[in-house]
């Protein structure tokens, strides 16, 4: 540190000169009319930022090793803004994978219950379409009629058994803005 | 050393059969007597019998007209020893010898029988809701064929009021529940834990699982085939979707009797098995260094496992390497070009090798990892703990130097029950028994770039990890010897056997009769039985994963326990502890299946 300050390069010019050139520049500034607005900061792609829950409803840990893989450095979902969140509490997004078998119908409704609007459903895989091939299961059940409303409204579903991780994250990555919700 | 026939013949006083073989080293015996079968049980205990699964059959529709066990033992000489029981007892028509004293990893399987079929224990009283939880009636038993309709089925879950959730159990002054799950806070699968803590010490932990039960039994019965199971198989466990295939895949070939696919049926599954390992062995490894907060490795490791998917993408056309396998052999719609497969293999697994070496050496990992999360090998036999579990206990200190030390460096059903191009190689064979670096070892086996040593497999995250790496290095190079022999093969040649003979060959089976499959998966060895019902269905296929057995191991790797296991209570004793911070490098260590244990 001494040996940087006792430099001959600091000299009093140096210490001034950007001081006296942000004066200019404030003096400037002000003796100009503006005459166009500063350029906004490209919003699109924080209005786009998205936190994930994932709610696994019985799948084959098929969907989850694909969606593990966002996370990877090649796929990288995080560089969209887009990131998985550990609280349904703090996601906008639910993710859900697998039939919706019946032990675990209480659990996803509380989990749904515990997101605060406006929320979306994501479904992905062929078993969370409609079952799947467990369709016919006496251990798979259907959805609880709020959950299928807020599914219908999104409408964004990402075939597959299971669907490639670039699949997903198309499907993600367009998903509109929360704000428009 | 004593053979299953000396065990018989010492144990059983009353009458029992011998039926014949279905395959060379397949025995098969009818155990009338219950106390019989107890001793017999007690004497496979002494001599290193791992139990395989239990088999519950309602054949009250068949000749015998009664409920019917199967319990299936691997014999350390190689053989599958299946004991039959006939439950013909007219006061306990429904209840059974239970042998949970000798062997207790058959817990699992009695839960779930209890669900499922509605048989119990004759000796105590066992609960219901392991994989039919509150909202099913509790003598629901879908697996009795008489109530198969779906719509019969789901009238009485409808009927059924959810009774209220049991009130917790009191805990003593200064400990407290930690409860987590079924949902939990990552991308993983559900089920719910139950931490009994004081302070940060681990003292109990209550595992509940059966959250993800879809009836994977039931719609086996219900809607498939023996030649169309497999598409239903591969869906029980994600990450093992090769395997479980194959393993119904050779259980259905046992059932149609036959003997002998295509060499490169064999070499195909051979290859795609050991894919399968590599790539979740990677996985495992990146999780773990991950949750020890190495992330710059952990996110090299991610990268070389997305390169595994990518090959095996560009190999079957699927990323988990699902839709390959067929009754009879291999499907496949390309041949690829062998040079590149082996280069793109020792590329991903060298850079793999290197990293975990990396890891291994690194004080931060070694600090966290040993003595964290530790199996003893008597508990291993105890509990019935299996595959890559097993194996990383085979050099406790409590059993080292024993037989059993030895049982379990070669618990690996590729060494046990060799099939397919395990059984055409034995080349394949010394490769996977070199992983482990013993006394023994032949120096050939010096050049691998990984050594772990017996002695160091003390059962704890370490053993565990190090292991991965190494059968990592093996998988490579069975590969690789695979790829190079595969190469004479002609590309037109497919492996497929004609579909018609495999029909063929079932239609001329006996209705009723059965075969077993057993594969050695990444996690331990999975094993189907199925039996073929009237006009090619399946009358009963059970599925026996790994992680059944793993289950309670990694419950006993959590919690307290004393270092040795004495009587003597005045003794002071030294304790294994783990902190909450432990648990999630002790389950990533297992990385166990939720969906292969609730089927």
């Amino acid at each position: 540190m001494r040996s940087q300050l006792t430099d001959k390069t600091i000299t009093v010019w140096g210490l001034l000169r950007p001081r006296l050139l942000n004066l200019l520049k404030t003096l400037h500034s002000h003796g100009k009319l503006h005459t166009e607005k500063p350029p906004l900061p490209d919003l699109t792609a924080k209005r786009r930022s998205i936190f994930i829950r994932h709610l696994d409803c019985g799948s084959c840990n098929g969907c989850e090793l694909e969606l593990n893989a966002l996370n990877n450095p090649i796929y990288d979902l995080e560089r969209f803004g887009i990131q998985f969140e550990a609280s349904p509490r703090h996601a906008d997004v639910l993710v859900m994978t697998g039939p919706f078998t019946r032990n675990l119908e209480e659990a996803a409704r509380l989990t749904f219950d515990a997101m605060s609007e406006p929320r979306r459903i994501v479904t992905i895989g062929d078993c969370a379409k409609d079952g799947g091939i467990f369709k016919d299961s006496y251990a798979v059940t259907t959805r609880p009629p709020e959950i299928e409303a807020v599914i219908q409204a999104t409408n964004i579903h990402v075939a597959g058994c299971p669907p490639a991780p670039e699949e997903i994250l198309k499907a993600l990555v367009k998903l509109p803005p929360m704000s428009s919700a | 050393m004593p053979d299953i026939y000396d065990g018989v013949r010492q144990s059983c006083q009353q009458s029992w059969l011998e039926l014949p073989r279905r395959a060379p080293n397949e025995v098969h015996f009818v155990i009338s007597d219950s106390e019989d079968l107890d001793r017999l049980c007690a004497w496979a205990k002494q001599q290193n019998y791992y139990l395989c699964t239990m088999v519950t059959n309602d054949e009250r529709a068949l000749e015998d007209h009664v409920f019917k066990l199967y319990y299936v033992f691997s014999a350390p000489q190689g053989d599958l020893v299946i004991l039959e029981h006939l439950l013909n007892d007219p006061k306990h028509l429904e209840q059974y010898p239970s042998i949970r004293e000798v062997f207790p990893s058959v817990e699992g399987l009695e839960l779930e029988a209890y669900d499922m079929i509605g048989l119990s224990p004759l000796d105590y009283p066992i609960p219901h809701g392991f994989v039919l939880h509150e909202p099913y009636p509790p003598d629901l038993y879908p697996l009795r064929p008489r109530r198969s309709p779906k719509v019969l089925i789901e009238e009485r879950i409808e009927k059924h009021i959810k009774p209220p959730s049991p009130p917790l159990p009191q805990l003593p002054d200064g400990m407290f529940f930690l409860p987590v799950g079924p949902i939990h806070a990552g991308i993983i699968e559900a089920g719910h834990f139950r931490f009994h803590v004081a302070g940060e010490v681990i003292e109990n932990l209550d595992i509940r699982l059966g959250y993800k039960h879809r009836g994977i039994e039931k719609l086996f019965q219900a809607q498939y085939t023996v030649e169309k199971g497999w598409e239903l198989a591969e869906k029980v466990s994600g990450d093992s979707s090769f395997a479980h295939a194959m393993a119904y895949c050779q259980a259905a070939e046992a059932l149609a009797g036959i003997e002998s696919l295509p060499q490169s049926a064999l070499y195909w599954r051979g290859l795609f098995l050991e894919l399968e390992r590599i790539y979740n062995h990677i996985n495992d490894v990146g999780a773990l260094v991950h949750d020890m907060t190495f992330d710059l490795v952990a996110s090299e490791i991610a990268v070389l496992r997305e390169k595994m998917m990518r090959l095996n993408q560009h190999l079957t056309g699927h990323r988990l390497l699902r839709g390959v396998n067929r009754p009879g052999g291999i499907v496949l719609k390309r041949v690829p070009d062998w040079e590149a497969l082996q280069t793109e293999v020792v590329d991903i697994t060298g850079e793999f090798l290197r990293l975990g070496e990396l890891i291994m050496k690194m004080p931060a990992c070694r600090d966290r990892a040993f003595t964290t999360g530790v199996m003893t090998g008597q508990q291993v036999k105890k509990f019935g703990a299996t595959g890559l579990a097993a194996r990383a206990a085979c050099g406790a200190s409590d059993i080292l130097g024993t037989a059993l030390a030895d049982e379990l460096r070669q618990h690996d059903f590729r060494l046990k029950h060799p099939q397919g191009v395990y059984k055409l190689h034995t080349k394949l064979c010394d490769e996977i028994r070199a992983t482990i670096v013993t006394e023994n070892t032949k120096p050939s086996a010096s050049f691998r770039r990984v050594q772990v040593f017996q002695k160091d497999l003390q059962g704890d995250v370490f053993a565990r990890l190090a292991l991965r790496v190494a059968e990592v290095e093996t998988s490579s190079r069975i590969i690789q010897r695979l790829a190079s022999r595969m190469k004479k093969f002609a590309a037109s040649e497919l492996a497929l056997i004609e579909p018609d003979i495999f029909t063929q060959a079932l239609r001329k089976t006996p209705n009723f009769e059965f075969g077993i499959g057993y594969v050695e998966g990444w996690r331990g060895d999975i094993f189907y039985w199925l039996m073929k019902g009237p006009g090619n269905t399946i009358f009963r296929c059970k599925v026996r994963d790994p992680s059944l057995f793993n289950w309670p191991a990694l419950r006993l790797a959590t919690i307290r326990k004393p270092k040795l296991e004495t009587n003597d209570k005045t003794q002071s004793q030294d304790y294994w502890e783990n902190i909450l911070a432990d648990f999630p490098l002790i389950n990533k260590s297992f990385n166990l299946s939720y969906a292969g244990h609730d089927l």
